[in-house]
């Protein structure tokens, strides 16, 4: 009973939709569908998809980003440091050992922290001042180019504009949430 | 009636993309509680909120220029004069051709909205009332010109300004400590 309802309702349905379009309605309604659908790797979920490709959570996978030793070389913050860990010549993360001051210029990129998933900006700045620290000895090349692209090289001492251009140590500061 | 609505759909589909396009609103900082970081929460850290054009002047301009707009002698100063360049198409044509914003990894797009942005950020009171922003077509073209001496052309720029009556004197706009050379 209920079927034969369905039935005659579609029957009903197609037949009128038979009626009233044209096959060239047919071809444009798919065309409108295919233009859509191309519209659809810009929307924003398939940016999340490719915010995955990002150099900071490749290496925080590569690594196995931890946040709990930052004398290690896998400590999240540590994703584009090249040198010594400051935490390892007595200073922290984000602070130069006694003897050392903090470069007025530094190199900026992002790492993800493994604990909330977040990209933050970490501000890698050199301490200097003080002879090589030679400690906990580094290599993090997220987002990093080639030494003739200096301004995103970290091969380079960080140390100008301050009062010594005599290398120590590096630091990694959070500076921002992206 | 289908037509309408696949119309309608597309209509979504755009303004979704819109809506992804512009900067989001970013709230002024990230309240340390919420940061996973055990030294961030025990200094209480306040962090900003980066997005948009603030977070690529912060990958690719902040290190050097600092984040107030201002550094060491040996970068040039943008807080309280950038802003200048603006009074001659020199000037706007200039800021878009010294080389790390000519060569910089971002989009012509990207970089007229980050110039943009740096321009209200740290020179707000030395742009023109008459401002027009960049659009990406402007640096598009003025990135198809490569400078040959980048000092020779500021000097040619902010002598420009000087004679328009914009800045009293080159040394205002000077570049690190040789006011005569720069």
């Amino acid at each position: 009973m209920v079927m034969q309802v369905i039935d005659k309702l579609f029957e009903r349905m197609s037949r009128r939709t038979a009626q009233k379009m044209s096959r060239r309605n047919v071809v444009a309604t798919l065309g409108a569908a295919l233009a859509g659908a191309s519209m659809l790797p810009v929307l924003p979920v398939a940016r999340k998809a490719q915010a995955a490709e990002d150099p900071g959570v490749e290496w925080a996978k590569r690594v196995g980003a931890q946040t709990t030793d930052p004398k290690a070389c896998n400590y999240w913050r540590y994703c584009s440091s090249d040198g010594y860990l400051c935490s390892c010549c007595g200073g922290g993360p984000a602070t130069c050992p006694p003897g050392s001051t903090p470069s007025p210029t530094s190199w900026v990129g992002s790492c993800l922290n493994p604990d909330d998933g977040k990209m933050y900006l970490i501000a890698y700045r050199d301490c200097c001042g003080k002879d090589s620290c030679a400690q906990c000895n580094c290599l993090g090349t997220a987002g990093e180019m080639p030494t003739y692209r200096p301004q995103l090289n970290n091969d380079i001492i960080w140390c100008f504009g301050g009062s010594s251009m005599v290398y120590h140590c590096s630091s990694a500061a959070i500076v921002g949430q992206v | 009636m289908t037509r309408s609505m696949a119309s309608a759909l597309l209509a979504i589909f755009f303004s979704g993309v819109a809506h992804a396009d512009a900067a989001p609103p970013s709230p002024a900082s990230v309240d340390p509680a919420t940061v996973p970081d055990v030294l961030v929460r025990r200094n209480g850290t306040v962090l900003p909120r980066v997005t948009g054009a603030a977070l690529d002047y912060s990958r690719h301009c902040q290190g050097c220029h600092g984040h107030l707009g201002e550094s060491v002698v040996e970068v040039p100063r943008l807080k309280g004069r950038v802003g200048l360049f603006m009074h001659s198409p020199e000037g706007r044509a200039y800021l878009v051709q010294v080389p790390n914003v000519l060569q910089a990894h971002l989009s012509d797009a990207r970089v007229a909205a980050l110039l943009n942005w740096l321009l209200h950020e740290y020179s707000d009171a030395e742009l023109p009332t008459a401002f027009v922003p960049y659009t990406e077509s402007e640096v598009a073209l003025a990135r198809t010109h490569r400078l040959g001496s980048v000092i020779d052309r500021r000097r040619e720029v902010i002598d420009g300004l000087v004679r328009l009556g914009v800045v009293p004197s080159p040394e205002i706009l000077a570049f690190g400590t040789d006011p005569v050379r720069y």
